[in-house]
């Protein structure tokens, strides 16, 4: 039976049971094995850090960015250049100042940001997070479905985003069909409620396919079940027209009615409304230009095809979403304003992507080109910052360049601009705190701001590090190597 | 039937008479409940009293009512009576919805290339399809149904509902209402468009719209139909016009958080009458409900905790180690506590088996939802008043005052408590006599598997360890849900949760985790339960075992 | 000859020798005698850094490297002032030469039909004009480890040089380990859902069952490589030559290592009880949770592949488990390397490893652990891995630290021939750059 220390305020339950060991300075080994001989006298142990304990089923809100500075870090604003030394004060949520010289008021909630970066809060312009599904594919035009109606809060998805400093995803249905729905632009706020995730505000959007997912030609049908129309590119094509096509008449159609109703006179019936069809009202909005157009499309002449489309019915594609041969084409896409959410240097895995090339991002952009990069994955979400680098890589970009590839060129895709994507006085103060500049290997996010609230923070976050640490004190051992700690990470 | 003093043979021979002529009656004639504790739900308790059934209606309540000379007469002393509790979510007597696409009966079955509509039927009737089966009814009853709403329990539009009485031999002719409702859901079809939820709520919503303008184009047409084309007939647009209207209710089938949000969404934006069914993570969305000003039914088939919305939140959190189960536990009394929070949000809500708990399963449950703060008397409202009223039977049913159809049960004990024990049923004025299964078996809970077998171990332990440094006092509370059990033990180190709790035949095993000033230990139990009774060893880690043993508090 | 006919005839050479650029496994003409990089930041990776320093590259060997060396008479010079010169990255797992188009059947050579392959050699089905190949090449990666995946036993996994005409002549182990993946469940939700329970313990039957036919297979092996034995040392008696069985020889023997693709705690102790009892060499490979057993794994000096860290972790785990637990084993002590389990993601390779240095992975280890430990662990660090006189010329000159995005290739030699920069990705980027703008 193990001897007893002495210990100051004897617990009984603890003299009863026996004492523990616990021996400060020796960590214990990681991996969980029988336990040894008689452990040593006991210590005073330090206590742990107070959990302020959540109730179950919630997360931790953040109290509300009222007046909160960052101060003395590399500011990277993406529009208007490097700031060292700079500080960033916030007010209600928006930025208030951002300089070299600026006071810090009494009672701010000072965030210490000496050797930091601070750059804006990474906009992922194209994501499937959140939402419990994702393509509507059973029809080839699907315009009346959205989103918005099947967001969910909790993902560990959401989570894993805000570690790696994104606050701004644009939300898609995805590339099962011609027309699939309506999309949605969320700000990353955890742990609220789906109501609270919307960024109020942003441009209204549609889905657009092109291309091998909408064909289907890279899977096999059900057994007994037809295949869907289109199998070629022509016939997407055909879609898209007879779908607009339709738009049209339905505008003609309500445009009637409306005439007819503010002629009626007393005393005649009015006359009944058309119709109406969800499927067709946003395609009227972007007839309209109420409405965003995002294309999903790889290769150059559906890009090239599509453009033809929106200039015969009269609107403008907003952007293509990969458009990883868009390099071929960047005059046009230029002429037509037409921006690229693309890939940094993803490709072969299906033949559209055979010709893609990781200088795609670059060369657009020397033509002029608005063009950002996008994950499309929750995996690659989290590490975008690595992704924009690679533009430097390939093609030349400049840091600045590729710094706006996911900042302030995405916010101009999606119509935030005004409101997001660089660190300016009177922008929403959402912002990605990093412990190097985002670029170099070795860093990583430390904190992440939306509105000025603190949504990730990597002191509290539940990191392998302090697993590994909740292991080893749970998990007491004597003698032994002394390793050394896994927890004495930088 | 007249109340005269005929031979019995004679009176029954009346009574299957009257049965094939005409109007639904009773079979075994009049009868008096007498010296029975009456728990009426709506004009208080009567302490002593007697109910008069007849044409299997209540004739009479009241503490000084005579027994009818040609009633029969049962002696109900030492008895409760209350009204029958009423499940607004059962799909009793249809068929379980079939995996591959198939007809309902009667229906031309489609063939496999077409598309099939299963769950796309507004204009389903219900009570055209009844065939329920007798264990089914049986089993609601023999917990104290005793009468059910009946929908096909999947879909985006159900079908329309009937209430019906759980007799046996049921058949279309005692459905009590038809219809009831329009039942909604947020399920896809099968192989065809609405393949997800987005689909689905475009699809409802795109058919409201259409709805509505069918309904404006048909009184147009009714009203001078020269020189107007002819509208389409559509039998499905058709039965949704009334619902449009706000003339037939809805009973949306919305379970999460977000579920609910989205149905009360889709209630505002088409001013529909829609009460949300499930909501079993109403305490999420109070808000939302409050605003509604409607009430909602409330399944009491718990969730899992990892199913719940905001389980996954951990993933933002550090937890403590092997914190799971305390967590699983904390969430559990969170989850059985809904209806207690819509209770104290003043939402006023029936509650309902969810569709899937079998009856005495659902009682169970019910005492849970009690056991985390649901006041007794407004449970068992929940279970009659409320569900007549969300029903629109509120003047035929969930109550025992006069006129009312005679549905009761007698129990021994006062309802919704542990020792309550249902010994009749009264469906229509037919008394049902229920065999009381073995004392201590709970209906046998989902995904366990000792059965009556299982050791029971909820409720108060003393329980003392003997180590070498001298016995060791605890008092452990606990609560069982089939093989798993959960709870706390309370000691000088303070009150530490119970983990792992799991019975295996008549073992028992858990372990606590006991903080010492940033250290811990975790501490295993494991001992042979017999009855009030537990022995066995607690595992000290490094430092050996220790016997103990426990005794259960009466 | 007339002019024109001369002319003619020029063109015609012309027409028929075919471009440059198309031939993917080109080589410059033959070199000068000798190429010197001179004035450069040598990092040999097992030395300190040299600045100012020269390496002379020779007959496909390192030479000369360091502070003080001579540049040879007749040698190509490249000047290497502001540039930096480190060993050629190795990729401890990918699918070089085995995978082109994903969508294409006929292009992939990654998986088997059935579940023991044991005699299937990677090597022979390498593509040596895979368009993949040279993209990867001209990021710094020179080196890799090629295999199938799959089933049981996929087969023996092959270390190719990125550049040759035919897989022998890339191949530099032909059989550089046995890949073995432990049994494990293959689908179906962790928490709850339909089934829950049961299709939990139906999954872990399932394994048990996988578990107890891998062990037999390799009871059965161990049987026929000791006969085997028996008889060659002239004991009476014939054996029936099953290939599957000859191919497991020399992994019973501990001759070949296994490759153990492994996840969970429970897979590896699974694996090193099988080592144990079948007195096998292995090398962990994945191992997302080896960080459980890190201290065991130093002490029996298990080497780890790590990676892809381009992955996510479960929702259940901290959010940076997949990039962090490569620094906590390397902590503790085991040896590891990096893979990108990938074709087209291999020139990725350094930043995979990056990312883990942003989260407890010593930069310098970092390094080791795409070069030298690799090289290491596959059994080639006499050639391989490091800039030491001797050593194969696997050699790239970059702009800056190899693990930054931002840094760029200007020079790669694989055995002593420059690799040239004209592979897909860069003709594609030419022809377009040079369409004019309207």
């Amino acid at each position: 039976m193990p001897t007893l220390g002495r210990r100051s305020g004897a617990l009984s339950l603890a003299v009863a049971l026996g004492a523990l060991s616990a021996h400060a300075g020796t960590p214990a080994r990681v991996d969980a094995q029988v336990p040894a001989q008689a452990p040593p006298a006991l210590q005073a142990a330090a206590t742990p850090p107070q959990q302020t304990s959540v109730p179950p089923l919630q997360a931790p809100i953040p109290p509300a960015g009222r007046l909160v500075a960052i101060t003395n870090a590399t500011v990277l604003t993406a529009s208007h250049g490097t700031i060292e030394r700079g500080t960033i004060l916030i007010r209600d949520g928006r930025i208030a100042e951002v300089g070299t010289n600026v006071q810090v008021p009494a009672g701010a909630q000072v965030i210490d940001g000496t050797g930091k970066y601070v750059m804006p809060g990474i906009i992922d312009s194209h994501a499937h997070t959140g939402i419990e599904a994702v393509n509507e594919g059973s029809n080839s035009v699907t315009s009346e479905v959205r989103v918005e109606d099947v967001l969910r809060q909790d993902g560990g998805g959401i989570y894993r985003e805000l570690a790696g400093g994104v606050t701004t995803i644009q939300v898609y249905h995805g590339s099962a069909n011609t027309i699939g729905g309506q999309s949605s632009t969320l700000k990353l706020r955890y742990g609220l409620p789906v109501d609270s995730l919307y960024f109020q505000g942003a441009p209204l959007g549609l889905k657009f396919a092109l291309g091998e997912n909408v064909r289907q030609t890279n899977y096999q049908p059900q057994p007994g079940q037809p295949r869907r129309y289109p199998l070629t590119r022509m016939g997407v094509e055909e879609v898209l027209r007879d779908a607009f096509t339709r738009a049209q008449a339905y505008r003609r159609e309500w445009q009637a009615y409306e005439t007819a109703r503010r002629a009626v006179r007393r005393g005649q019936p009015e006359p009944l409304p058309p119709r109406r069809d969800l499927q067709l009202d946003p395609l009227v909005e972007i007839l309209e230009g109420r409405r965003l157009a995002h294309v999903h499309a790889y290769r150059a002449e559906e890009m090239l095809m599509m453009m033809g489309v929106a200039r015969d019915f009269g609107f403008r594609v907003a952007s293509f979403e990969h458009g990883l041969e868009g390099y071929k084409i960047g005059n046009e896409l230029a002429a037509a304003g037409t921006g690229v959410s693309t890939f940094s240097d993803f490709w072969a895995y299906k033949l559209e992507a055979w010709d893609a090339i990781p200088q795609n991002a670059a060369l657009m952009a020397e033509r002029g080109v608005v063009v950002s990069i996008n994950s499309d994955s929750d995996e690659r979400s989290r590490r975008l910052y690595q992704e924009a680098a690679k533009t430097v890589h390939y093609g030349g970009a400049s840091e600045e360049e590729a710094l706006r590839m996911i900042t302030l060129n995405p916010a101009r895709q999606l119509g935030i601009e005004g409101r997001t994507g660089s660190i300016d006085v009177g922008k929403d103060a959402d912002l990605a705190i990093f412990n190097g500049h985002p670029f170099a290997p070795g860093s990583r996010v430390e904190k992440t701001l939306i509105d000025g609230r603190v949504f990730f923070d990597r002191d509290r976050a539940p990191t392998l590090e302090n697993l590994i640490e909740q292991m080893r004190r749970q998990q007491p051992r004597q003698g032994g190597r002394p390793v050394t700690s896994a927890g004495g990470a930088q | 039937m007249r109340s005269l003093p005929v031979s019995r043979t004679s009176s029954i021979l009346l009574a299957s008479l009257a049965i094939l002529a005409g109007p639904v009656a009773a079979q075994d004639g009049p009868w008096a409940l007498t010296n029975a504790r009456i728990n009426t739900v709506t004009r208080g308790v009567i302490e002593r009293g007697t109910i008069v059934i007849r044409d299997g209606l209540i004739a009479a309540v009241g503490p000084d009512v005579a027994a009818p000379a040609d009633a029969r007469v049962l002696d109900l002393t030492g008895r409760t009576v209350f009204p029958a509790f009423i499940d607004l979510t059962s799909s009793i007597g249809l068929p379980s919805t079939p995996a591959a696409p198939a007809g309902r009966p009667g229906a031309a079955a489609a063939a496999t290339s077409e598309p099939a509509n299963v769950g796309l039927e507004p204009d389903r009737i219900v009570a055209d399809e009844l065939r329920p089966s007798a264990s089914d009814v049986q089993a609601a009853r023999d917990a104290g149904f005793g009468a059910v709403l009946t929908a096909p329990s999947r879909g985006a539009f159900r079908g329309l509902s009937a209430l019906v009485p759980l007799r046996d031999s049921l058949a279309g002719r005692h459905v009590i209402r038809s219809p009831v409702a329009l039942h909604m859901g947020f399920q896809s079809a099968q192989g065809r468009y609405p393949g997800t939820l987005m689909g689905v709520i475009a699809y409802e919503r795109q058919a409201f719209y259409d709805a509505r303008r069918q309904g404006q184009v048909l009184e147009r047409y009714r009203a001078s139909p020269r020189g107007m084309e002819r509208p389409a007939y559509d039998a499905r647009l058709n039965a949704l016009i009334p619902v449009v209207r706000g003339e037939l209710p809805v009973l949306f089938a919305a379970s999460s958080e977000n579920e609910i949000r989205r149905a009360l969404a889709m209630g505002r934006e088409f001013n529909l009458a829609l009460t949300v069914v499930g909501a079993a993570e109403g305490f999420r969305a109070l808000d939302a409900l409050q605003v509604s000003r409607r009430p909602v039914v409330v399944s009491v088939d718990f969730p899992r905790p990892t199913e719940v919305t905001g389980w996954t939140f951990r993933a933002g959190q550090r937890l403590p180690l092997n914190d799971s189960a305390s967590a699983d536990s904390a969430a559990r009394r969170v989850i059985e506590g809904n209806a207690a929070a819509l209770n104290r949000a003043g939402i006023r809500f029936a509650l309902a088996s969810g569709g899937s708990l079998r009856g005495a399963e659902v009682v169970t449950n019910v005492r849970k939802a009690i056991a985390a703060g649901l006041p007794r008397d407004v449970a068992l409202e929940a279970l009659t008043i409320r569900p007549a009223e969300i029903a629109g039977v509120a003047e035929q049913l969930g109550s025992i005052e006069v006129g009312k159809i005679a549905h009761l049960v007698v129990a021994e004990g006062e309802p919704l408590t542990d020792s309550a024990k249902v010994r009749a049923v009264f469906v229509d004025g037919v008394r049902y006599e229920v065999v009381a299964p073995a004392a201590g078996a709970r209906g046998g809970a989902r995904g366990g598997g000792a059965g009556a077998a299982a050791a029971q171990v909820a409720g108060t332990w003393s329980v003392t360890v003997n180590t070498p440094q001298g016995s060791q006092s605890m008092t452990m509370t606990l609560t069982q849900d089939g093989t798993a059990f959960s709870g706390t033990m309370n000691s000088e180190m303070g009150t530490l949760p119970v983990a792992e709790g799991q019975i295996s035949g008549n073992s028992a095993s858990w372990s606590i985790t006991v903080p010492m000033g940033g250290q811990s230990m975790t501490v295993n139990f494991r001992g042979d339960v017999e009855g009030n009774r537990m022995r066995g060893t607690a595992e000290l880690g490094a430092f050996g075992s220790a016997p103990f043993t426990a005794e259960k508090n009466p | 000859m007339k002019r024109s006919l001369r002319i003619a005839a020029a063109a015609l050479v012309v027409a028929l020798v075919p471009p440059a650029h198309l031939v993917a496994q080109q080589t410059v003409a033959q070199p000068a005698a000798a190429v010197a990089i001179r004035n450069a930041t040598i990092v040999p990776v097992v030395g300190p850094r040299v600045t100012g320093g020269t390496i002379v590259l020779r007959n496909g060997l390192i030479e000369a490297v360091g502070a003080n060396v001579t540049v040879p008479a007749g040698a190509q010079v490249i000047d290497g002032t502001g540039l930096f010169v480190y060993p050629g990255l190795i990729d401890s797992g990918t699918r070089l030469g085995l995978t082109e188009i994903g969508s294409v059947p006929g292009g992939e050579d990654t998986q088997e039909l059935g579940d023991f392959n044991p005699h299937n050699d990677a090597l022979s089905a390498v593509n040596p004009s895979s368009e993949i190949i040279p993209t990867v090449r001209v990021n710094g990666v020179t080196t890799a480890i090629t295999s199938a995946r799959g089933g049981v036993i996929a087969g023996q996994a092959a270390l190719i040089d990125l550049m040759g005409w035919t897989p022998q002549e890339m191949g530099v182990l032909p059989r550089a380990g046995m890949v073995i993946t432990f049994p494990r469940i293959r689908s179906g939700r962790r928490f709850g859902g339909e089934g829950g329970q049961q299709g939990a313990e139906a999954q872990a039957e399932e394994v048990n069952r996988q578990t107890r036919a891998l062990r037999t297979y390799l009871t059965n092996a161990k049987a026929y490589a000791e006969i085997k034995a028996r008889l060659a040392a002239g004991a009476p008696g014939t054996q029936e030559v099953s290939l599957p069985m000859e191919a497991m020889v020399p992994v019973m023997r501990g001759e070949s290592p296994v490759i153990f693709e492994v996840e969970t705690a429970e897979q590896i102790r699974g694996a090193l009880a099988i080592a144990d009892s079948f007195r096998l060499r292995i090398i962990l490979r994945g191992a997302r949770f080896g960080w459980q057993l890190a201290d065991t794994l130093a002490a029996r000096r298990i080497p780890v592949i790590v990676g892809p860290t381009v992955s996510s972790p479960d929702d259940r785990d901290p959010y940076d488990a997949i990039y962090a637990y490569p620094g906590v084993l390397a902590r503790a002590g085991v040896k590891i390397a990096f893979q990108t389990d990938n074709a087209s993601d291999s020139r990725n390779l350094a930043y995979n490893a990056a990312l883990s240095t942003a989260y407890g992975l010593d930069p310098e280890e970092a390094l080791r652990s795409v070069t030298i430990n690799a090289a290491q662990i596959w059994g080639v660090a006499d050639r391989y891995g490091s800039l030491e006189v001797g050593k194969v010329a696997n050699v790239i000159v970059t702009t800056g630290d190899p693990l930054d995005a931002r840094t760029q290739m200007r020079h790669i030699f694989i055995r002593g021939q420059a690799v040239p920069f004209t592979d897909r990705h860069d003709r594609l980027y030419q022809q377009f750059r040079a369409r004019p703008r309207s």
